[in-house]
């Protein structure tokens, strides 16, 4: 099975109908891990490994490095072994439940009743789509549309619609085509969400399809193996009412304070968000979870109104600290003269991170990623999202396409996905933009000997070697072939010079 | 029974380095107000000694290391010298267990060449500030904050205000300020605790590897003016005497 199907591949829709009102579809996302990181600009063989108990085990693969045998389970040494060029990365279970609520979201629009299933071999969306069909022409147009959308966000995904979410899960995970009672009976005893463990008590009486236990006494079921078969049979073939555990969907917290008499002091504004920020953060709290973006509408007769959208690098509910970012964000902003409404909204929300207290200290714990965090609140708020920023190396020949920035939210484990090539020679630490210079001289193997640059002539007395980089004509920078030289000057500075095709020379960095 | 002239020679010189030892000992106490790794006062908490990576500059340091909540100049005495890279180095083993902020208001710093000299890239912020204001402003936010290791930054222009106030922020918190100035800074009087001029040294023919000569130009309530030769290895990544 591949990992990403493109979006004009056929949508992978299993349908059962029948007449009866409640409907469940379930949507099931393959190999989601590796999805996942597939559609972060990562296009490597990859495997995930997570530590269990004091071995280290892989606990997802792309299908480049299950051809070379990788499967989950494994131990991550013998995986290396068997694939060492693919890209071995930990696996981050908590990205992966938070994109599949990202996905949630996406499906509101499809029903307003979402459940979600995760596990290690399980990714899937649930939803209650009783009543909902006639909306898209029909449960299969639903379906239809539900695939489309999750593909242009770059997932491969199969949907089923039956009526118990047992069947539903059993078909999208299990299932070929369409679905009845008859088809249910003849998938493998693994669609009845039973542990693994289970399934291979039920094989050792060679018990393999959901018809084989169904035809059995089911009294005579849980003696032999738990209660949890006839749960899942009465569950499937809707004997037994199953319920769907919603996601919570909360609107989100906002404040307001509205007068006749319009303010314009900096001092009356900053009051009346202070005000107001106390009582979202209130809000916040009841609900435990912490601010990650604030929207603050400042709205004026007289003038446009201003929208003001602060991001936070860490889910916090420190009003002192979430005032002093607004405050730094009123400063270098454009506010209406005249404010007659003044309106916050948290725009996003998250679960607080707590740090437990250190036993022998009185003092509050102090964690050095809080603070450094609150000073990247602090930074963004003045500077914006452009003027704080994580380093990035692309795995780029040219070098001035071998450096980048990411922004702050960007997290780190994307971050670690990119990695330079490995270079031996040096590079410097400023790099300019090629600026054009004058060799007045160039030795016998081509190396320059002087040379012009800003006002000054420079002597060469020593050179590297020539490290040539060159690209192809089909590369996005074009056919580029420049051959570079690290100079050294009478005086031991030390400067990094290219000569393109045209045999004009330039100078693109200096050794500072 | 007649002493040797020699033997009493040599007591009477090994009897007076101590007292020098101590003499210099008790001016570097009450210049600095405090000593590293003593017992200070109430108003003068000792400081964390942070070690250079790099034991050659180490030797040529008062502290013998960098200290915590201060700021030091490193001075290029011309384009192309090093001292850039030099810094980057110690403030890679700086960075150790906190944040690095670059301050970079020109959009220059390299990201390879960065990594190459041992920085960890995740835990570095680069800040681009628009403005002269906004530079001085970052650099004062950053000195100020625990979680911030080191700050590296690079100015042409520093007035004694600005400076003090600089060095006042680096007291107020635990980053060591690296402040990366051009040759003309060194007429200017400073607030750094330490100031090193990085000149370029032409390289041996045969081994191509960079040479730096760092001289401790000034060095608060110490005696500088000391010099150590280095040599950067780009294939071990590392800088010795």
């Amino acid at each position: 099975m591949s990992d990403r199907v493109s979006n004009t591949s056929t949508p992978a829709l299993k349908h059962e109908s029948d007449g009866c009102s409640s409907r469940m579809l379930c949507v099931w996302l393959p190999n989601f891990p590796i999805q996942r990181l597939r559609c972060k600009h990562f296009s490597e063989a990859c495997v995930l490994y997570a530590d269990s108990g004091s071995r280290t085990l892989i606990v997802a693969a792309s299908n480049d490095a299950r051809l070379h045998g990788i499967r989950s389970g494994m131990s991550l040494a013998e995986a290396q072994a068997l694939h060492e060029s693919a890209v071995f990365l930990p696996h981050d279970a908590v990205a992966d439940a938070s994109e599949l609520k990202s996905l949630a979201e996406l499906c509101y629009r499809y029903s307003p009743l979402i459940g979600l299933e995760l596990s290690d071999d399980a990714h899937c969306l649930l939803l209650d789509i009783s009543g909902c069909g006639h909306l898209f022409d029909g449960e299969s147009g639903l379906a239809r549309h539900l695939v489309v959308d999750l593909a242009e966000r770059g997932y491969f995904a199969h949907v089923a619609i039956a009526r118990t979410i047992g069947a539903a899960w059993a078909i999208a995970r299990y299932g070929h085509c369409t679905g009845s009672d008859r088809r249910l009976k003849s998938l493998p005893v693994q669609a009845l969400r039973i542990p693994d463990k289970l399934v291979s008590r039920l094989c050792e009486f060679d018990l393999q399809t959901i018809g084989q236990l169904d035809a059995l006494p089911r009294n005579s079921l849980p003696s032999r193996f738990g209660k949890l078969i006839n749960e899942r049979l009465g569950q499937i073939f809707g004997h037994r009412p199953e319920l769907l555990v919603f996601l919570s969907r909360l609107e989100p917290a906002s404040a307001e304070w509205t007068t006749n008499e319009a303010i314009c002091h900096p001092k009356a504004i900053q009051h009346v968000c202070t005000e107001l920020l106390a009582e979202l953060l209130e809000t916040l709290k009841n609900r435990s979870e912490g601010l990650l973006r604030l929207t603050l509408r400042l709205e004026s007769d007289t003038s446009a109104s201003a929208v003001l959208k602060i991001g936070l690098a860490r889910p916090t509910d420190s009003l002192k600290h979430i005032l002093h970012v607004v405050q730094l964000k009123l400063d270098t902003t454009t506010i209406p003269e005249w404010i007659h409404s003044v309106h916050l909204e948290a725009s996003d929300v998250s679960s607080l991170q707590v740090q437990q207290r250190s036993l022998f200290s009185s003092q509050e714990p102090i964690a050095n990623g809080g603070s450094a965090g609150k000073l990247a609140d602090r930074l963004i708020a003045r500077l914006g999202n452009d003027g704080v920023v994580h380093p990035r190396v692309l795995p780029e020949a040219v070098p001035e396409q071998a450096s980048s920035v990411s922004p702050l939210s960007e997290p780190f484990t994307e971050m670690a996905l990119s990695a330079g090539l490995q270079i031996a020679s040096a590079r410097p630490v400023f790099l300019r933009r090629p600026e054009t210079i004058q060799v007045t001289a160039i030795g016998k193997n081509g190396t320059p000997l002087h040379f012009g640059w800003s006002g000054r002539c420079y002597q060469i007395v020593c050179c590297t070697t020539v490290e040539r980089i060159a690209t192809g004509w089909w590369q996005e920078s074009g056919s580029i072939q420049r051959d570079y030289y690290q100079a050294e000057t009478q005086s031991g500075a030390r400067f990094w010079l290219f000569r393109d095709r045209t045999g004009e020379w330039f100078l693109h960095g200096v050794f500072e | 029974m007649v002493a040797n002239p020699d033997s009493l020679n040599a007591l009477t010189v090994s009897d007076h380095v101590p007292s020098v030892q101590e003499l210099k000992s008790s001016l570097h106490r009450m210049q600095r107000g405090f000593q590293p790794g003593t017992q200070a006062g109430p108003k003068s908490p000792v400081k964390d000694i942070v070690s250079t990576g790099i034991v050659a500059l180490d030797r040529i340091l008062p502290a013998r290391g960098l200290l915590k909540g201060t700021l030091s100049e490193w001075i290029a005495t011309e384009r192309g010298s090093g001292a850039v890279s030099l810094a980057m180095r110690v403030a890679s083993r700086i960075q150790r267990g906190g944040t690095l902020i670059l301050v970079d208001q020109p959009r220059q710093f390299y990201a390879p060449a960065i990594q190459s000299l041992g920085v960890c890239l995740t835990e570095t912020i680069l800040v681009h500030p628009a403005t002269r204001g906004d530079e001085l402003w970052v650099l004062e936010q950053s000195l100020r904050c625990p979680g911030v290791s080191a700050v590296l930054c690079q100015l042409d222009r520093l007035t004694t205000q600005q400076f003090r106030r600089l060095q006042l922020a680096a007291e107020s918190g635990t980053a060591i300020g690296m402040l990366i100035r051009p040759a003309v800074a060194q007429r200017q009087s400073s607030w750094a605790d330490v100031r090193l001029q990085v000149s370029p040294r032409p390289s041996s023919p045969r081994s191509f590897r960079r040479c730096l000569n760092v001289r401790c130009v000034y060095a608060k309530g110490s005696l500088a003016d000391q010099t150590v030769d280095l040599e950067f290895c780009d294939e071990t990544g590392l800088v010795h005497e």
